[in-house]
């Protein structure tokens, strides 16, 4: 029995072996996967500055010699903000709020679209018209007003509220997909054989359904990342983050209102690069995830 | 003793159109099949590409619901049944299906395919379920080391032998063989039949072997029922079907069928013309426009089997 499930797993570890060098070959996922290490390095990282000095926390921290912003030196590598807060140590702590925000905002918007779209394309019907007419109507409205406008009702929300809404906008496509294959998938003799072996609804679902989905669902996640990202540092530049978390939309924010926007740059382009490259990161693996899950899209020789 | 009657079903698919998807016309697919399966015996249904088979062997599973006719098991009339009583009864009644390719799940090992229909009926213990799932593999060929294995990395015969082994897994009383062998090789194709056979003796399981090839279900059935258009036009023991065909299109699909031997020569019978559209089928009798000996009179007749020798049916008054 162990032998059987030795290979079991080496098995499945053959197959993901397999995926991995097809994505590894790709210049693109290599570029991505890179970019996204530096940012996981400097996510575990923020919790040394801290550690070192009270004066580094990124949020209470105020370095006690520092009067206005300042350029980067040898105490405070990229420079202080007005109050004398370690820019450094802000911009660790934003790669941290980044992947909290972006990996779990997609990874909600994914369960949501997931079942949603599985439940809609395996029932049919009525279910499936009202399921998706529900859908369109969200992909239609315009997320960040009525993020903004919540906000604004509800006064400053919790990080964990702006992720919940952000996965709460962005379902809609993801579940779209899944609809379009759940359908496909509905109709393979597979399921009828399901059926006949007893199997009830949920369990085709989520036995039979889920496991031929689930690489798909998985490819749209890394792309959602990327747009919870974005939706995140946009509402918190536009001064509706939750305003006890450093994110780098509120670093923005900070060099906006305390009229730093062309006077520091150092203030101003690293939490504006980081932004751009992390979303970069997201979307150049998703699209090498892409190429590995779909055999038409990879190039001639690496067909196998 | 009969296990499975089926009487004048019915499987009528609509054909929907505009905007308000409103019903137009009807695809009927099958019309009016009425037959019986013995226990331990295999009932062969022949016929070529869009005559009903598949959907008469879809029905009796009830994996689409038919439009009109009664199913009866073991005299328990099937559509009647409620959920759970369905699926109860399914645990006697198994089908394979036609593609070795995708009737298995393509993410689950085979040992989770085969143990599926044991998940879902019986309460066992996982060692219980385990034995269970190693015994099925010996049975039908396959070495139960390959448990752990995708469906994949078998071949098309090893994979039709999968499926037997889940259909066998609940100690089934009919199986529904919907073209089990028409997408493997000629020399894998006997090995599967010689094994359904093994079985068969074995288990005393009915099959309802439905098939184009009547080779292949000259070897292994009892009787033979040949359909058209949705109706079964002749049903006979198979020496009678093979001896002695009545029903024109009979003759016909058997003296198409090749002969492996390059020096017998014998009569082609050609049909003219294509198979009418199910969906606006001739009036009478649905063979009169390609039948060598029409008459005026087919145009009103009613296509009814009538018994013309003991347990020969033939649905044409003037053979």
């Amino acid at each position: 029995m162990s032998k059987e499930t030795r290979s079991q797993k080496s098995y499945t570890w053959q197959r993901f072996l397999e995926g991995w060098s097809l994505f590894y070959e790709n210049l693109v996922g290599r570029i991505g996967l890179i970019l996204l290490l530096v940012f996981g390095l400097m996510a575990v990282c923020s919790y040394i500055p801290p550690l070192i000095d009270p004066m580094y926390h990124p949020m209470t921290g105020v370095d006690p010699d520092v009067f206005r912003s300042t350029p980067p030196s040898a105490a405070h590598w990229l420079g202080t903000d007005n109050i004398g807060r370690d820019l450094l140590s802000q911009l660790l702590t934003g790669a941290r709020i980044a992947f909290l925000v972006g990996i779990s905002a997609a990874f909600m918007s994914i369960v949501f679209g997931t079942l949603i779209g599985m439940i809609a394309g395996y029932a049919g019907r009525l279910t499936d018209s009202l399921l998706m007419r529900f859908a369109d109507m969200i992909m239609v409205m315009p997320s960040l007003l009525v993020v903004l406008l919540l906000s604004s009702l509800f006064g400053q929300l919790n990080i964990w509220i702006i992720v919940l809404l952000i996965a709460l906008f962005r379902w809609p496509g993801i579940s779209r997909v899944i609809r379009a294959q759940t359908l496909s998938l509905k109709e393979r003799p597979f399921i009828d054989t399901a059926r006949v072996a007893g199997a009830s609804n949920l369990r085709i679902i989520f036995r039979h359904i889920l496991p031929n989905v689930l690489p798909m669902a998985l490819l749209y996640m890394t792309f959602r990342v990327t747009s919870a990202i974005i939706v995140e540092a946009a509402l918190a530049f536009l001064g509706f983050g939750d305003p006890n978390t450093v994110s780098w939309g509120m670093m923005l924010q900070w060099v906006w209102k305390t009229g730093h926007m062309f006077q520091a740059p150092y203030w101003l382009l690293p939490p504006g690069i980081c932004i751009s490259l992390i979303t970069l990161a997201f979307y150049m693996i998703g699209r090498a995830m892409e190429e590995v899950l779909d055999p038409r899209l990879r190039k001639e020789e690496q067909k196998v | 003793m009969v296990l499975l009657s089926v009487s004048n079903l019915k499987k009528h698919f609509p054909v929907k159109k505009g905007i308000f998807s409103s019903t137009t016309q009807l695809v009927k697919a099958v019309d009016g099949v009425s037959f019986q399966l013995r226990q331990g015996e295999t009932l062969g249904l022949v016929g070529e590409s869009g005559c009903g088979k598949t959907t008469v062997g879809r029905a009796i599973l009830h994996l689409i619901e038919p439009t009109s006719g009664e199913i009866l098991f073991k005299g328990e009339n099937v559509s009647r049944l409620n959920t759970r009583e369905r699926r109860e009864l399914r645990s006697s009644m198994q089908i394979i299906f036609q593609d070795p390719f995708t009737s298995l799940n393509p993410r689950m090992t085979v040992g989770n395919i085969i143990a599926e229909p044991l998940k879902n009926q019986k309460k066992l213990s996982r060692s219980e379920r385990k034995d269970r799932v190693a015994s099925l593999m010996q049975k039908v060929g396959l070495r139960p080391e390959h448990l752990g294995r995708y469906p994949h990395e078998f071949s098309g015969g090893q994979r039709q032998r999968i499926g037997i082994a889940r259909s066998l897994a609940l100690n089934p009383l009919v199986i529904v063989c919907d073209e089990p062998v028409s997408a493997l090789d000629v020399s894998i194709q006997a090995q599967v039949i010689n094994l359904l056979v093994e079985l068969q003796e074995e288990m005393r399981i009915s099959f309802l072997f439905i098939a184009h090839d009547l080779g292949v279900v000259e070897h292994i059935s009892d009787r033979v029922a040949v359909m058209y258009l949705g109706r079964i036009v002749e049903m006979a023991p198979y020496e009678e079907i093979y001896e002695n065909p009545l029903h024109p299109y009979t003759r016909a699909l058997l003296s198409a069928a090749p002969i492996p031997d390059p020096d017998l020569k014998r009569e082609r019978i050609l049909l003219p013309g294509d198979v009418p559209s199910p969906i606006n089928p001739p009036s009478g009798c649905g063979f009169r426009t390609r039948c060598p000996q029409v008459k005026p009179e087919c145009r009103d007749l009613e296509m009814q089997l009538a018994n013309v020798e003991s347990d020969h049916w033939v649905a044409c008054p003037f053979c």
